[in-house]
């Protein structure tokens, strides 16, 4: 006990030595904890929870560093084992070392002996050499400064004719290629990023198509020449593109984001030198939502939707893209072929969520993100996970797929969700000629193409192995479609010749024999008639879930888990009950002599091909490849034209309309269902409106009584 | 008057703590007669230990130690302020009691401070109590009263209010109070942290700088599921134990909150937030509310509306205790003693009958209803995780392994877990071996060792069965909707799928023992609570009202009469006494932005009498770091464990289980057993009796024995005492070499 007291009292010493020198270094913390949960999209865009790839690992501010207190800090940059922090309000330039040790302040930017004030400056580009541009914004100016702050150039606004007048220069972001052109962010200005020669002369506006710009600038200036002033303000905010931000890779590709889309696509760009945008992940294994950075999954609520806008990425050495989501306060990184590895961040009170994030940078792997009204640096390494998902990416983008195999498989000994992984998996196995063992990884990679070769290699075996079986079978197909019709006719007769005689009237007969079937249904009046059609309807209805839910992986580009079981029926039983309605209606008008009933037979024995036809490709397209696919869809072409001919035969005849008055007729029935659509919509909002409401009364009926 | 004041202060001979006086009835008046106000201190009351002593003119007071001469100063005062802040920030620095009130007319809610809304109103009137006084606070412009007792015992000081008392005005209610909040704090000049125990604990430094940060306020036992929201709030770790404590130069002082910690929030904030003072208070919820969207709240018309349950108190008596400590007790490791001797928990002999070495904890996942896509049309289809026959097998590999001992816990291993029905009696899964199966496993394991613990989750109850109705059933909230939890979007955020149903209080406490009676029948002994040792929420129903409190109680009374070794995740306080052993102690704190570094003070204060583990290894996917942490800690390894390929938790509410793949993880799980395993031993205990911060990032325990551990989680070797700490390595250092460099 004695040892433990005495042991106790060193560590008492030994802590109170360490505490002064506790309250100023950084606080980190000893352990991992997230104040986020990690997620991924699948291939559908819905999200799965996934291990964290980062973990905050450190928070820095002013104080702590022993700068003073930052003031709206608004850019970062990591040249040469230093960090720039803007520090906008303080006008200066905060320097770290490499390991966030306070290097020296740069706070005098002196221009031919003179001092200059900033104001509000926001973004700010550091060359290898130490020297930099900054954009000194709201004095609508770029410097162009020594390593110590002295202005070699100051660059401002171009006097160009093509540079419109109007509107104000406030330089936002900016950098420089290798070649020193100089490329600026200018706030609300929509033509793309202003460039600038490397002697600080204006060059020409990027990022935007030349030639659209120029076209509308021209149509810009005629309107402006007639409209009034007032008028012609409101034009020129017709406008796609306000870059929010943009970095530079080492091969002078410009990585550009946005704050708002349309469709909310492409927030980010990967411009070549011509400013077009080679990221265009059309060969992604997205089903949906190609091209859709930041979240896929959004909510309206309180009338305000949530969707990412991007206000800063970064470019690693290793080709990742980060970027900074202000919306959401999360950041997004996405490897070199943009599938998103992570997501991580958020709002709040806690290390790793911010506040008002403003810049993102990457060192080496480690992200540091700026905010700027926490007045903080947060700085996130990877975790274990985002280790391995960086290495397995690497080996990915570098083509070499058996070396990423160890790797994929300790991500999915981590997270069992990863799809990439399964891909990775997948093609190995593939190109190690394991094509039926790859088929399962594939699938769950959403690898479809893969999945078709290796399907396509499964087939070809099988068919080599069940060589006699197959053969077998042919024969046996052979025989029934020779003689086939022959003993169905015989069996069918023999079920329905006790009460109906030689009449053709079942769908299937009237299928292959639309005039005469359709002239019987005419004369006819029975009441299995109407059960057949009906169900002739529930088989269209079963085989569009079918071809729904069960087409083949490499084809079906439906959720199986998004299945709207009453939207199909009113696809199918609805329409066709429209139509009938429809087509009965104008039919009546025009004196034709088909009842409801009639129109309502014919109308559904004219589906029997196309629901035929749906399901021989829905069982079809889970043995057919990619290549094949073309097949699929004539058979399904088939089935359509063949219906829509037996459609109107049917109505022809039991109308008893000829060519032309058929032809008017149907365009009339298409017309009267779009009417018949509009009403319904009309009263379905007008019924939710009470809904909503009566509802909100009751509400507040209980809820302000107290 | 000051003879008055004198002869009917007795000296008092009671050597109860503080936590005596005042639990089963509320302090006495001495006299009915009020005390003149004097404004200077004044000797009112005194035991063995500590004097009180007063101001009757504002309630001022101090308590002296009479063995250390150290004062404890109720709040600043004029003698001791410097004058720098006006105004509120100066108001709130002279208050004893900060007073929430609801002015039902306007809608308003507005906290007043006792300082400038009752004594400087002349609203202040004090009544002697027998260890102490009462003060009773009128806010003339509210027109509210609120009475505060303040005692002293033998070890330190007593704080409470009584909400029955509280007097309402008829438009103006008081819901909610914070006691002491500047009781012990600390200034510009002192040195010293605030402790609060958010999740395993916390430090906040005196004058941490990180002045432009939110302060820190949590409620006791985490939010009440009753105050629903559309969006996830961030995810944070929930204060499992109802304390804080300030260390002001060598002294130090631990806070208990011993009635109405079900009701209570925690409150802290540094210099510079409000004023130049560094401290942490408690704060009582006493009419609950709830924010009601009006409208469709998809578009912008909507309007919230707050409704408060003013029929019903939701606090019915709260109390602080302050305790004292000095010298070598004044750190967050003589806290956690503190608690530790007053919950007095009794060592589970057979779960500590080998202090050298941890079991290792298997977590087990049995099956589920997956939704999916079945010849065309979506079904939900019972999933197979793990078998009892798989999970024998599973237990047998790790034993092979030379895993002595395994303690196995088994979650959704009943068809009522998996079909989301409450769970009215053990009905073991027939497609994962029925009755049979459970009970052969039960008899495998007990052969081998291994006790078995079948979890049991009312919380978990999204369909009506088994007698249980979802509208009738069901706690309410106060808008009268049903009280649940829901799943959220980790995207948006936003509440996702069905929510689970949470049962009144009263039904789950007499629900409880037939569910246990009927796990007799199966032979099996032991019970996983996954969450029944950690929620808590108000049932609103009308005429059956359940604070949160009265829930605790409720809950912990039907727990213990259950006669079965429990084991809880991750629970409160409160039911410690209860648990067998401790699955995922919360191994860090929230790491809100005001925070400076995280102390194991969950895990000192159960060391030596309840096992318990770090949280899931696998789930959180860091292997080292896990190791690192159970050794500093003391705590036993966690695994969640399954069968058949985890794919299978894709597109289902249990996709965080990702990285559970038992064919993957069994050699890890074995060989990390092993390795803490044998450093315990080396160590010669896995009972942790103190801990300090040696710098950022390493960190020294010391066990029982003597002997310690220096545990660096840093990406760059230390040093302690001239020896290296490797890297993300560890240091284990007998007493004797800590003497010799001492």
């Amino acid at each position: 006990m004695e040892g433990t007291r005495h042991m106790k009292k060193s560590i008492a010493a030994v802590s109170l030595v360490l505490f002064v020198l506790v309250v100023f270094a950084s606080s980190a913390s000893a352990t991992n904890f997230e104040p986020y949960s990690g997620y991924n999209y699948n291939a559908w865009g819905t999200s799965m929870s996934a291990p964290n790839g980062y973990w905050p690992a450190d928070m820095m501010d002013g104080t702590t560093l022993g700068a003073g207190m930052f003031s709206n800090p608004s850019d970062l940059f990591y040249r040469e084992g230093e960090l720039y922090i803007l520090d906008s309000g303080n006008s200066r330039i905060v320097v770290l070392d490499g390991t966030f040790k306070l290097s020296r302040v740069i706070d005098t930017f002196i221009m031919a002996g003179e001092k200059q004030e900033l104001l509000n400056p926001t973004g700010m580009y550091i060359r290898s050499d130490g020297s930099f541009l900054l954009c000194d914004t709201d004095n609508e100016r770029i410097l162009d400064c020594k390593a110590d702050g002295e202005i070699k150039n100051i660059l401002t606004k171009p006097t160009d004719e093509i540079y419109p007048e109007n509107i104000a220069f406030h330089p936002t972001k900016v950098i420089e290629d290798t070649a020193g052109n100089i490329y600026v962010i200018v706030a609300d200005f929509y033509y793309g990023a202003v460039c600038y020669n490397p002697n600080g002369t204006f060059n020409s506006f990027f990022g935007s198509n030349r030639v659209e710009i120029t076209a509308k600038m021209l149509f810009d200036r005629l309107w402006k020449s007639i409209l009034p002033a007032q008028t012609s303000k409101y034009i020129s905010n017709y406008v796609p593109v306000n870059y929010s931000n943009f970095d530079i890779d080492a091969e002078d590709f410009i990585f550009t984001t946005t704050r708002q889309t349309k469709n909310s696509l492409d927030e980010i760009k990967k411009l070549n030198n011509v400013g077009i945008n080679i990221l265009r992940s059309e060969s992604s294994y997205d089903t949906l939502n190609k091209n859709d950075y930041g979240d896929k999954e959004r909510i309206r609520y309180k009338g305000e939707t949530s969707d990412s806008q991007f206000t800063d990425i970064d470019i690693s050495d290793d080709g990742l893209m980060s970027a900074l989501d202000f919306n959401s306060n999360k950041i997004f990184q996405y490897d070199e072929e943009s599938n998103l590895l992570f997501v991580f961040g958020g709002k709040g009170d806690q290390k790793g969520l911010f506040k008002r994030p403003i810049a993102i940078e990457t060192i080496g792997n480690d992200i540091i993100v700026l905010d700027s009204e926490k007045n903080n640096l947060t700085l996130f390494k990877p975790t274990e996970f985002g280790k391995i998902v960086h290495r397995a990416v690497k080996f990915y983008v570098d083509g070499e797929f058996g070396n990423a195999v160890p790797e994929w498989q300790a991500i999915l000994k981590l997270d069992s969700n990863y799809e990439p992984a399964y891909r990775g998996i997948g093609k190995a196995l593939a190109e190690q000629q394991q094509y039926k063992e790859s088929l399962k990884y594939l699938k769950l990679g959403y690898d479809r193409e893969s999945y078709s070769n290796s399907l396509r290699r499964v087939r070809t075996d099988f068919i080599k192995d069940n060589l006699i079986v197959i053969g077998v079978i042919g024969i046996v197909a052979f025989l029934l479609l020779l003689y086939g019709k022959k003993w169905v006719r015989l069996l069918l007769h023999n079920r329905t010749s006790a009460d109906s005689g030689p009449d053709e009237e079942t769908p299937f007969q009237v299928m292959l024999h639309p005039i005469s079937g359709y002239d019987t249904i005419r004369r006819t009046n029975r009441f299995s008639l109407l059960l057949l059609s009906i169900m002739v309807v529930a088989l269209w209805f079963v085989a569009s879930i079918l071809q729904r839910q069960e087409t083949g992986f490499v084809f079906n580009m439906n959720n199986p888990l998004q299945l709207n079981i009453m939207l199909l029926f009113t696809k199918t039983f609805g329409i066709a009950i429209l139509w009938t309605v429809s087509n009965w209606g104008i039919s009546t008008l025009v004196n034709g002599e088909g009842s409801f009933k009639r129109i309502w037979i014919v109308s559904s024995y004219a589906i029997l091909p196309y629901a035929v036809s749906m399901i021989i490709s829905t069982i079809a397209s889970n043995v057919t490849t990619y290549e094949e696919g073309s097949l699929l869809r004539i058979i399904v072409y088939i089935g359509i034209a063949w219906s829509l001919f037996m459609l109107f035969i049917g109505i022809k005849e039991v109308n008893q309309f000829t060519f032309s008055q058929a032809v008017v007729n149907v365009l009339m029935t298409l017309i009267g269902m779009l009417l018949v659509v509009f009403v319904i919509v009309l009263f379905g909002s007008l019924v939710q409106q009470l809904m909503i409401f009566i509802s909100t009364l009751y509400n507040e009926l209980i809820l302000r009584s107290n | 008057m000051l003879s008055i004041l004198l002869s009917s202060c007795s000296v008092s001979n009671s050597n109860g703590s503080p936590s005596d006086s005042g639990l089963d009835t509320n302090p006495q008046l001495m006299s009915d007669q009020a005390v003149e106000p004097i404004d200077s201190f004044v000797k009112c009351a005194s035991t063995d230990r500590f004097d009180l002593f007063l101001n009757t003119a504002n309630a001022d007071f101090y308590v002296e130690d009479k063995k250390t001469g150290t004062t404890w100063q109720s709040n600043i005062t004029s003698n001791t302020d410097k004058g720098t802040f006006k105004g509120l920030a100066k108001f709130k620095m002279y208050s004893q009691i900060f007073v929430d009130t609801y002015d039902k007319v306007t809608g308003q809610i507005t906290t007043v401070v006792s300082s400038s809304g009752s004594v400087n109103k002349e609203g202040l009137t004090i009544f002697l109590l027998k260890d102490g006084f009462r003060a009773v606070y009128n806010f003339p412009v509210s027109g509210i009263t609120v009475p505060m007792d303040v005692t002293i015992g033998n070890d330190g000081l007593s704080v409470s209010v009584d909400p029955a008392q509280i007097v309402d005005k008829e438009d103006v209610h008081v819901v909610g109070v914070s006691l002491l909040p500047y009781f012990g704090s600390g200034s510009m000049e002192d040195q010293g942290y605030l402790f609060i125990p958010d999740g395993s604990g916390a430090i906040i430094n005196f004058n941490n700088g990180k002045s432009a940060y939110s302060r820190y306020s949590s409620y006791v036992y985490g939010s009440d599921p009753a105050y629903y929201e559309d969006k996830r709030p961030p995810v944070v770790q929930n204060i499992k134990i109802p304390v804080f404590g300030i260390k002001k130069n060598d002294n130090a002082f631990l806070a208990v909150i011993s009635r109405g910690d079900a009701s209570a929030g925690i409150d802290a904030e540094v210099s510079g937030q409000v004023n130049d003072q560094n401290t942490a208070f408690a704060s009582f919820v006493v009419h609950g509310k709830e924010n009601v969207v009006i409208g469709n709240t998809m578009e912008g018309n909507t309007q919230d509306v707050i409704k408060y349950d003013l029929a019903h108190l939701l606090c019915d008596y709260c109390k602080v205790d302050y305790f004292f400590l000095d010298k070598e007790e004044a750190d967050y490791s003589g806290m956690a003693k503190k608690y530790k001797d007053l919950l007095d928990l009794e060592p589970q002999q057979d779960e500590v009958s080998n202090p050298v070495s941890l079991p290792l904890y298997i977590d087990l996942f049995g099956g589920l209803e997956k939704n999916e896509s079945f010849l065309g049309l979506l079904t939900d289809r019972y999933k197979m995780l793990t078998s009892y026959e798989q999970a024998a097998n599973i237990i047998e590999t790790l034993k092979d392994k030379g895993v002595e001992q395994i303690v196995s816990t088994y979650t959704n291993w009943s068809s009522d877990e998996a079909n989301e029905k409450y769970p009215r009696i053990s009905r073991p899964a027939g497609q994962l071996g029925g009755t049979k199966g459970i009970t052969e496993l039960n008899v495998k394991l007990k052969a081998m060792g291994v006790q078995l613990y079948t979890s049991y989750d009312p919380f978990n109850v999204r369909k009506d069965g088994n007698g249980f109705l979802r509208m009738l059933n069901t706690a309410k909230r106060i808008s009268g909707q049903p009280t649940t939890i829901f799943d959220y979007k980790s995207s948006t955020l936003y509440k996702n799928g069905q929510p689970s149903y949470l049962a009144s209080p009263q039904y789950i406490a007499s629900h409880i023992p037939v569910y246990a009676r009927s796990l007799d029948r199966i032979g099996i002994e032991g019970m996983l609570l996954p969450d029944l040792g950690n929620i808590l929420y108000t049932d609103f129903r009308k005429g059956r009202f359940y604070s949160r409190d009265a829930m605790k109680d409720v809950i912990v009374d039907a727990i213990d009469g259950l006669g079965k070794n429990i084991i809880f995740v991750s629970p409160n306080a409160y039911v410690f006494d209860r648990a067998t052993a401790i699955l995922g102690a919360p191994s860090t704190s929230s790491n809100y932005d005001l925070i400076d570094y995280d102390v194991p003070f969950y895990q000192l204060v159960l060391s030596g009498d309840r096992r318990y583990t770090i949280p899931c290894v696998n789930t959180t996917g860091n292997i080292v770091m896990s190791k690192l942490k159970a050794l500093e800690t003391g705590s036993g390894l966690y695994f969640q464990f399954v069968y058949n390929d985890p794919v299978l938790f894709m597109d289902t509410r249990y996709d965080r289980l990702y990285g559970t793949n038992s064919q993957t993880w069994m050699d890890d799980a074995a060989a990390a057993y092993h390795e803490i395993n044998d450093i315990f031993a080396q160590i010669g205990s896995t009972t942790i009796v103190s801990s300090n911060r040696v710098e950022d990032d390493v960190y020294i325990t010391v066990f029982d024995n003597g002997n310690a551990i220096v545990v660096n989680y840093s990406d760059t070797d230390s040093e302690y005492f001239g020896k290296i700490v490797p890297a993300r390595g560890y240091l284990v250092s007998g007493k004797e070499n800590r003497s010799d460099a001492d």
